[in-house]
C-alpha cells in the first residue's frame, strides 16, 4: 500500500466558493507514493505546489477527496490521530532564516519538536547528536539564528525536522534560498539521510535541475493541474506534455552544460 | 563607452569592491557574476552614484569621457536614466502599486525630456510595443497588480530605456521571475541590446544565464574580479578556482540518461561561505575556502592573462596542458 | 539589496557600543528620579504633608527651611509635590499595567484569528481608541465617585483598545512567519504559540508602548485632578495642587509654576525614555531578522 495515496484532491482556501464557482487552487489530483520513494514536484509560482505540501502535512486542511497518509485519511482525522501523524511527517521550509525563532537559541529550536510531539525534554548529548548527523558542530546548539549562514541553518532545519524520527520528509524548495555554492550540500545531505533512514521524501521546487538530480519520480503542476508525471528521468528529458517540454527547454537554455569532469575541487 | 580604473568602495575603512580596470564598448554585453555578498551589486551601484552613504568611493568611471565619481547629484540625475538605465531586480517592489502603468512609464519618458503630452504618449505606446507586450491600451491603463511577473518585468525594461540609453545595466533583472518568464526576458534584452546598439551589464548569480544574454563575463569574488573573458572560454575552461569552484557546484539540468543516473557523490559545493565584509583574508580572498591554495595565495594578486582577453587573478590556476597543479 | 542589508547590519553591530541614544539617557535620568523620589516619600518627606501651618504660608522659593516655598496653608511645596509624584505613578503604574496585559491578550488573540473575528474585534478597537478618555473618567466619577479608582479604571478603559491595537500590527507580522508555520508542524497549540513565539518577539513594541502610555496616563491623571475628579484631599496630587494655586496666581505664581513644571518633566522624561527605548531596541531587531 502507498504511504501517500491522493484520489480526487480538490483544494480551495475559501471551499465554499470555489464549490459554487468552479475556481480550484488544486484540480482533482491523483497520485501515489511508495513508501521509500523519492518524488519531485515541479511547477511555477501560481501551480498550487507549496499548498499542495502544506495539505500533505496538515497544515492545510483537507475537505474534498481522498488523501490518505500513512493508511489514514487525512479529512477524518481527530486532533489527537493529528498529532500522532505529525511525528511521521515533517516539513522543512524554503527559506532557513525565517524558519527559525531568532530568540531562540539553535539547541532549544531543534528540541521543539520533541518536547511538543513526545512531550520530553531531550538531553543535550541527544540534541548534540542530531546536528553532528547533519554535518555541523555540537557547540552551535548554543548559538543564535543570526550566527548561522543560511547553508548552515538549513542543515540545523532537516536536524530538527529528523528529530523526530519521521517516515516521511517534505522539503519546499529547500534550495531556493542558499547560495549556489552550498545548494548541492544540502541536497546531499537530504539524499543521504534519506537512504541512512530510509525515508520517503516529497521535494517541490521550481529547479527542474534540483528535481531532476535527486527524485525517482515527478509530477509537474500547472496552475492546480497534474499535466505530468512519471519516472524523473523519463519525464525530464523526453517530456510528453507541452507545458513540460517549455519548462524542460527553458531550462536547459540557461543551464550550464558541462560533461563529467575529472578536476576535483574543493568540498 | 564605459571605463572604469581603480575604483574601490569601502565602507567603515572595509574593502568592499575594488576594480583595477574594466570597459565597456557600445552594444557590447558583459555579466557580472557572483553568489550574494561578492559585491557585484555594489560595483553596478556606484557607476550610478546609487551606493549607500556610508560607503566611499575612490577612482575613476568615465562614461563617454564624463568622469562620474564626485560627479555633482544632479548631473548623475541627468544620466540616470537618460544615458545609462537601470532594470531593478524584483517588479512587485519597482512599480508604484497606486499608479496606472501608461502613467509611470510616461514619467519615465518625461524626465529627460520636454516634449508634449502627445508625443510622449506616442512614445510609450512604441516602448510597450518595443519591450513585446501585447495590447498596449490595456497596458496603459493596468494597473501593476493586474499584470503578471513577467509583463511587469517588461514594464521596467521600457522605462528604463525610455530614455535611449546607451548602456543597460540589470540588476537581477531574471532573479525573481519563473523559468520560463525568464527565458523570455532574456531573449528580449538580447534583442534590444542588438536592435538600439544599446550596451549592457547583467549582474547575476547565474552563470547560465549570463552566457545566455553576454558575450564577455566578470566573475566577483569579495568584490574583486578573480576571472575575465569571453563566457564561452571562461565557462569551459575557467582558470581561477573559485570560477571553477561555482561552475562545478551548480547543478545542471541533466543532457541525457548518463546525466540523471550521476552518482550524488559529484555534487559539489564550496567549503565554508562567504565571509562578512572586514573577514576577508589577505592576499588572495578565497584562499580559505579553496582546496588548492599555495604560498603565493598570501599577496596579492594582480590579474594576469591566460589568453587573448582572459584574464584571471589566481596563483595556482588550472592549466589545460595536462592535470592541475600539485595541491596544498 | 542583499548586500546592502548584509553590509548594514554588520557596521550597525560594530558601532552599538559607542553611544545608546540620548534620549534614552536623558529620559531615563528623569524617569528614575521620578520613581526613586516616588519610593523614598514612603519612608521621609521634608515635612508632614497634612499639618497645616497657616503662619508661614504663601512663604517664596528659596525661603529657610522651605525649599520650594509653602502653599496658602503652609505646608511645604515640596513636600507635596513628592507626595503629588507618588500619586502619579501609582495611578499611571496600576493602570498601565492592568491595561496592557488585558490589551495585549485582547491583541494578540484578535492576530490569531479569522479574517470574521479580526474585521469586527478589529472595528471595535478601532472605536473605543475614538473615544476619548477624559470622557469615561468624568462618566465614571459621576457613577462611582471622584477619585482614584474612578481615575485608574477610566485610564484602563481607555487603554484597553490602545495597546491592543498597538499590538495586532506587529502579532500579525510574526504570525506570517516560517517558524510560526513550523512550531504549528511540530504539534504545538495556539496559545502556546503566541506566548511563546509571538510575544517575546513584538515585546520591544510593548515596551515601548508601555512608556508612552505611563506618559499619557500621568498627564490624564493630573487633567482630572485638575478637574476635580482626580484624587481628593487629603491625597496629594500635581492636578488638584495645581487647580488650588489657579486662584493665587498674583499672590504666589510660583505655586502654579512648580506643580506644572513636575508635570511637564515627568511626562518628558517617559516620553523620551519611550522615544529611546524606540531608537536602541529596533535597530537590535533589524541585527536579529
Amino acid at each position: 500500500m502507498p504511504l501517500i495515496d491522493v484520489k480526487n484532491f480538490y483544494f480551495s482556501y475559501a471551499p465554499r466558493t470555489a464549490r459554487d464557482t468552479d475556481t480550484w487552487t488544486l484540480r482533482d489530483l491523483n497520485f501515489s507514493l511508495e513508501a521509500g520513494g523519492f518524488l519531485g514536484i515541479v511547477g511555477e509560482s501560481g501551480s498550487g505546489k507549496s499548498t499542495l505540501i502544506r495539505n500533505l502535512c496538515g497544515l492545510l486542511p483537507i475537505t474534498e477527496g481522498n488523501v490518505q497518509v500513512a493508511g489514514r485519511n487525512m479529512a477524518t482525522l481527530n486532533p489527537r490521530e493529528m498529532l500522532d501523524l505529525r511525528r511521521k511527517i515533517q516539513l522543512i521550509y524554503q527559506n532557513p532564516k525565517r524558519s527559525f525563532d531568532p530568540r531562540m537559541k539553535i539547541g532549544t529550536s531543534v528540541s521543539q519538536p520533541i518536547r511538543s510531539l513526545e512531550k520530553r525534554v531531550p538531553p543535550d548529548e541527544e540534541l548534540a547528536s542530531l546536528l553532528v548527523r547533519v554535518g555541523l558542530q555540537a557547540d552551535y546548539l548554543n548559538r543564535f539564528p543570526h550566527e548561522l549562514s543560511g547553508g548552515q541553518l538549513q542543515r540545523v532545519a532537516i536536524a530538527r525536522a529528523l528529530s523526530v524520527k519521521p517516515s516521511i520528509l517534505l522539503a519546499d524548495e529547500p534550495t531556493s534560498a542558499l547560495d549556489v555554492s552550498v545548494q548541492a550540500q544540502a541536497l546531499k545531505l537530504i539524499a543521504e539521510l534519506r537512504e541512512q533512514l530510509n525515508l520517503t521524501v516529497v521535494l517541490v521546487s521550481h529547479d527542474l535541475a534540483v528535481v531532476g538530480r535527486v527524485t525517482d519520480s515527478i509530477i509537474v503542476l500547472k496552475d492546480g493541474v497534474i499535466v505530468e508525471t512519471g519516472n524523473t528521468a523519463n519525464v525530464l528529458l523526453h517530456p510528453q506534455h507541452a507545458y513540460t517540454q517549455k519548462l524542460a527547454a527553458a531550462a536547459a537554455a540557461v543551464s550550464l552544460w558541462r560533461g563529467p569532469t575529472e578536476r576535483a575541487t574543493s568540498d | 563607452m564605459l571605463t572604469i580604473q581603480n575604483l574601490h568602495v569601502t565602507i567603515a575603512g572595509h574593502s568592499v569592491a575594488k576594480v583595477e580596470s574594466l570597459e565597456i564598448s557600445k552594444g557590447q554585453r558583459i555579466g557580472l557574476v557572483g553568489e550574494s555578498g561578492s559585491g557585484k551589486s555594489m560595483i553596478v551601484m556606484s557607476i550610478l552614484g546609487l551606493q549607500p552613504k556610508s560607503a566611499k568611493v575612490t577612482g575613476s568611471i568615465k562614461f563617454n569621457g564624463v568622469e562620474l565619481i564626485g560627479l555633482p547629484e544632479k548631473k548623475l540625475a541627468d544620466i540616470r536614466g537618460g544615458l545609462i538605465g537601470l532594470v531593478p531586480q524584483d517588479p512587485t517592489k519597482s512599480l508604484n502599486p497606486t499608479m496606472r502603468i501608461g502613467r509611470q512609464i510616461a514619467e519615465a519618458v518625461s524626465l529627460h525630456s520636454i516634449d508634449g503630452k502627445k508625443t510622449v504618449n506616442r512614445r510609450v505606446r512604441e516602448l510597450i510595443d518595443n519591450v513585446r507586450l501585447p495590447d498596449p491600451d490595456r497596458i496603459i491603463r493596468s494597473y501593476p497588480h493586474q499584470l503578471s511577473g513577467g509583463q511587469q518585468q517588461r514594464v521596467l525594461i521600457a522605462m528604463a530605456i525610455a530614455c535611449d540609453p546607451m548602456l543597460l545595466i540589470a540588476d537581477e533583472a531574471t532573479t525573481a521571475l519563473d523559468v520560463t518568464v525568464q527565458g523570455e526576458i532574456l531573449k528580449l534584452l538580447l534583442a534590444l541590446s542588438k536592435e538600439l546598439e544599446m550596451g549592457l551589464i547583467f549582474v547575476s548569480h547565474d552563470l547560465g544565464v549570463v552566457r545566455f544574454v553576454c558575450q564577455n563575463v566578470a566573475v566577483i569574488y569579495g568584490g574583486q574580479i578573480v576571472e575575465f573573458g569571453p563566457v564561452d572560454s571562461v565557462i569551459d575552461h575557467p582558470a581561477h578556482r573559485y570560477s571553477d569552484a561555482l561552475i562545478t557546484a551548480n547543478i545542471a539540468f541533466p543532457e541525457n540518461e548518463a546525466d540523471v543516473a550521476r552518482d550524488l557523490s559529484e555534487l559539489r559545493s564550496i567549503k565554508g561561505s562567504v565571509p562578512a565584509i572586514g573577514e576577508f583574508p589577505d592576499g588572495c580572498r578565497f584562499r580559505n575556502r579553496c582546496g588548492f591554495a599555495v604560498t603565493a595565495c598570501r599577496l596579492f594578486v594582480p590579474l594576469q592573462q591566460v589568453d587573448n582577453g582572459h584574464l584571471h587573478r589566481c596563483c595556482n590556476p588550472i592549466s589545460y596542458t595536462g592535470k592541475s597543479d600539485a595541491t596544498h | 539589496m542583499v548586500e546592502q542589508v548584509l553590509i548594514s547590519k554588520r557596521v550597525r553591530s560594530r558601532t552599538k557600543f559607542s553611544q545608546l541614544p540620548a534620549t534614552l539617557i536623558i529620559g531615563g535620568i528623569l524617569v528614575g528620579f521620578l520613581f526613586c523620589v516616588a519610593i523614598l516619600s514612603f519612608v521621609w518627606t521634608p515635612y508632614d504633608p497634612i499639618t497645616l501651618n497657616v503662619r508661614n504660608r504663601y512663604l517664596p522659593i528659596g525661603s529657610e527651611g522651605y525649599l520650594l516655598g509653602t502653599d496658602k496653608f503652609g505646608r511645604d511645596v515640596l513636600t507635596q509635590i513628592i507626595m503629588g509624584a507618588r500619586n502619579s505613578l501609582f495611578v499611571s503604574v496600576v493602570s498601565t499595567l492592568i491595561s496592557l496585559m488585558i490589551g495585549t491578550l485582547l491583541g494578540l488573540y484578535v492576530a490569531a484569528a479569522g479574517a470574521r473575528v479580526k474585521n469586527i474585534v478589529s472595528r471595535a478597537v478601532d472605536v473605543g481608541v475614538a473615544i476619548p478618555g477624559i470622557l469615561i473618567a468624568m462618566v465614571l466619577a459621576t457613577a462611582i465617585g471622584p477619585g482614584n479608582t474612578a481615575a485608574i479604571t477610566a485610564i484602563i478603559i481607555w487603554f484597553i483598545p490602545v495597546s491592543a491595537r498597538v499590538v495586532i500590527g506587529p502579532a500579525v507580522q510574526v504570525l506570517s512567519q516560517d517558524y510560526i508555520e513550523a512550531a504549528f508542524g511540530y504539534g504545538r497549540k495556539k496559545w502556546f504559540v503566541l506566548f511563546n513565539h509571538v510575544l517575546p518577539n513584538i515585546s520591544s513594541t510593548i515596551i515601548v508602548q508601555a512608556s508612552v502610555m505611563f506618559a499619557a496616563a500621568i498627564l490624564i491623571e493630573a487633567a482630572l485632578s485638575f478637574l476635580g475628579v482626580g484624587a481628593q484631599s487629603p491625597i496629594a496630587s500635581w492636578g488638584r495642587t495645581l487647580k488650588e494655586a489657579q486662584p493665587l496666581m498674583e499672590i504666589a505664581p510660583s505655586l502654579m509654576v512648580v506643580p506644572g513644571l513636575a508635570i511637564v518633566f515627568a511626562v518628558l522624561g517617559f516620553n523620551l525614555l519611550g522615544d529611546g527605548l524606540r531608537a536602541y531596541l529596533d535597530p537590535q531587531q533589524t541585527r536579529k531578522r
